[in-house]
């Protein structure tokens, strides 16, 4: 790829309006990776916003120069057409994150173009003028290093889960020129589409250990089952589930829906708050990728702490009962003052 | 009305592979398996959306290690296993377009009304089998309703879940769904000696182009978790520390103190953290 004349095309997701914190972590990378080899980044929508040019603003603050917005929300077929429809331009880089959407563009995109397609990178970087992508490999007990030729073009497209690469704004950079998305003529018109009835935020009970925001988990440090109960009450107040570590859903004290660890769920919440687990590593893979974890632990050397942000030394039995009353009146004054 | 369900295994969770970098993959002597989650939830959804006595095909791609997954959903209720294999598929890294370009083969010959798979989030093989054989593609099912030619999906995308109508011929990946049913020690006794057809993957190889595709240089145990601990002195001032400087700066910070005091410094992080991230609604922008 000659400098100048190559792009690396990121689709991003909005939430309220705002680039996902998942989406802004890919736009930095694309940053970082366009920087050094004289890229251009390129962000794709295929949601249609109102309000294009805050988008286009934060775009540009994470390293975009252009953003392509769609006049009306796109699907992943509608999406994959339209970033397929210019075969004649080099391909480039195509990174998405490891959303629904993301991960049917990306296959879909990968087996249009016959380009590799490398999903839930943890590590993108060029080495000797090659792009080395570090993925998980045996059912994510390894990782494995695949090289992508850039000469004489670079084609790919990587997935990037959540947690693995942080999004950091830049002020003082341009806007990111918006343009259209054009709606392209499908051209695999064999493609049927299912037949959408409804669509519904889906209430927090539903949701997995791996899709809410907030993780409140419990270890022995809670004494029995009914230390749950505390967190199950924390959990309510902050929108999050309740997750427990190995030892708890062997005796029983909450079902094993709620195990997080190398034979449970693993999440990444903006939030884990680990109240009394030690910290064990079967513990520790399956949630080291949170973006903020805090630990209650009344050993001050608790393994936990090598991976928690704060970790307070304190019972988790006397702790949380005193933030749970400190949120609800926080809580009441809020409302208070509202009313 | 018919259905295939494409099943694979992984790595049991306390299994620890051994390493050969010279030949940069892991010592298969050190590898044992169990099943995967995502799969037994598409079989069972397939054998409930199939009318009784209709065939059910689970279908594997791998050495004869293999025969012991398709044995327990023949167990389970799968009326007819086929194991896809070739010698040569051990010098290749079986990624998702190879299995699916094997796997279109053998939907060529069954012509299955429904093609089901776990969705285990990495994997990409019904994605790329929808691209291969122009079927409707449903991934992220988290439920499914209905019988026979015509589904309800509820499909889970990010904090919203959507509801879809499929119709037959289709593809359908499940993220989430019921439990497998239990085989009861006849069902065992009985899959033990039903066969598994064995297709030869090499003719399929053949017509398989992988020349643009990248190949893996190295396999590596995963990264132990970083250290991110430091000492904090000083009591004052440590909300704004902690929420300033605290959190995502790569070191841990210790804090002891009084109950009351520690409940006010973990409660003003904790807010911090969740009200900087509050969900809002993709469609509406709203919060919940």
């Amino acid at each position: 790829m000659n400098a100048g004349d190559g792009r690396i095309r990121v689709l991003i997701e909005t939430a309220g309006g705002a680039i996902t914190p998942l989406s802004a972590s890919l736009l930095h990378l694309a940053a970082d990776l366009a920087e050094s080899r004289d890229l251009a980044v390129h962000a794709v929508m295929y949601q249609a916003l109102s309000h294009p040019h805050d988008l286009a603003a934060a775009a540009g603050r994470y390293g975009a120069s252009v953003v392509a917005v769609p006049e009306t929300e796109m699907d992943a077929i509608d999406l994959t057409a339209a970033l397929v429809s210019d075969r004649d331009q080099d391909p480039g880089l195509l990174l998405t994150s490891a959303t629904a959407v993301g991960r049917e563009v990306a296959a879909r995109v990968g087996a249009r173009l016959d380009l590799p397609v490398l999903h839930a990178a943890t590590a993108v970087e060029w080495r000797d003028g090659r792009l080395v992508v570090s993925c998980p490999a045996l059912d994510g007990k390894a990782s494995a290093r695949t090289v992508i030729d850039a000469a004489p073009t670079l084609g790919a497209v990587v997935t990037v889960a959540e947690g693995a690469f942080s999004g950091v704004e830049i002020d003082g950079r341009p806007p990111a020129r918006i343009e259209p998305l054009h709606r392209a003529e499908t051209d695999a018109p064999w493609c049927p589409r299912p037949h959408v009835t409804g669509r519904a935020l889906t209430p927090v009970d539903e949701l997995g250990l791996d899709e809410v925001d907030v993780v409140v988990a419990g270890g022995m440090g809670l004494g029995g089952p009914e230390g749950f109960s505390l967190l199950r009450e924390l959990a309510e107040l902050l929108g999050g589930r309740v997750g427990a570590s190995r030892m708890v859903t062997d005796r029983g004290w909450i079902s094993t829906d709620a195990l997080v660890g190398q034979t449970g769920a693993t999440v990444a919440p903006s939030l884990y708050l680990a109240c009394g687990i030690s910290g064990a590593p079967q513990h520790v893979i399956g949630m080291r990728d949170s973006a903020t974890v805090i630990a209650i632990n009344t050993d001050a050397h608790a393994a936990i702490g090598q991976v928690a942000d704060v970790l307070f030394v304190a019972d988790a039995r006397k702790l949380v009962p005193a933030m749970i009353e400190l949120i609800e009146r926080d809580r009441s004054n809020l409302a208070g003052t509202q009313a | 009305m018919s259905a295939l369900v494409y099943v694979r295994d992984q790595l049991g969770n306390g299994c620890v592979p051994r390493f050969d970098r010279a030949r940069r993959r892991a010592d298969p002597r050190s590898l044992w398996y169990r099943r995967n989650e995502q799969v037994d939830a598409a079989v069972e959804a397939a054998l409930r959306c199939t009318e009784a006595g209709l065939p059910v095909t689970v279908v594997a791609i791998g050495p004869e290690r293999v025969d012991w997954l398709l044995k327990h959903y023949l167990a389970a209720g799968a009326t007819a296993a086929v194991r896809v294999w070739s010698p040569d598929l051990d010098h290749v890294e079986l990624d998702d377009s190879l299995a699916a370009s094997l796997m279109e083969g053998v939907i060529e010959q069954l012509r299955p009304d429904w093609i089901w798979l776990g969705d285990d989030d990495h994997g990409a093989v019904a994605v790329h089998l929808a691209e291969l054989t122009g079927r409707v593609l449903a991934i992220s099912v988290v439920d499914v309703t209905g019988r026979g030619h015509e589904l309800e999906l509820d499909r889970r995308l990010d904090r919203m879940t959507e509801r879809v109508r499929l119709t037959a011929p289709g593809i359908i990946a499940v993220k989430r769904g019921a439990a497998l049913r239990y085989p009861s020690h006849r069902d065992r006794l009985a899959a033990r000696q039903q066969a598994v057809t064995v297709l030869d993957a090499g003719a399929a190889l053949d017509g398989i182009v992988h020349g643009r595709h990248p190949t893996v240089t190295a396999i590596t145990p995963p990264k132990p978790p970083t250290t991110r601990r430091r000492e904090l002195s000083g009591a004052d001032d440590r909300v704004a520390e902690l929420i300033l400087g605290g959190t995502g700066g790569g070191h841990s910070q210790v804090v002891e103190d009084t109950v009351p005091n520690m409940a006010r410094l973990a409660v003003a992080t904790i807010l911090d953290r969740v009200n900087s991230t509050t969900p809002t609604n993709p469609t509406t922008g709203d919060s919940p």
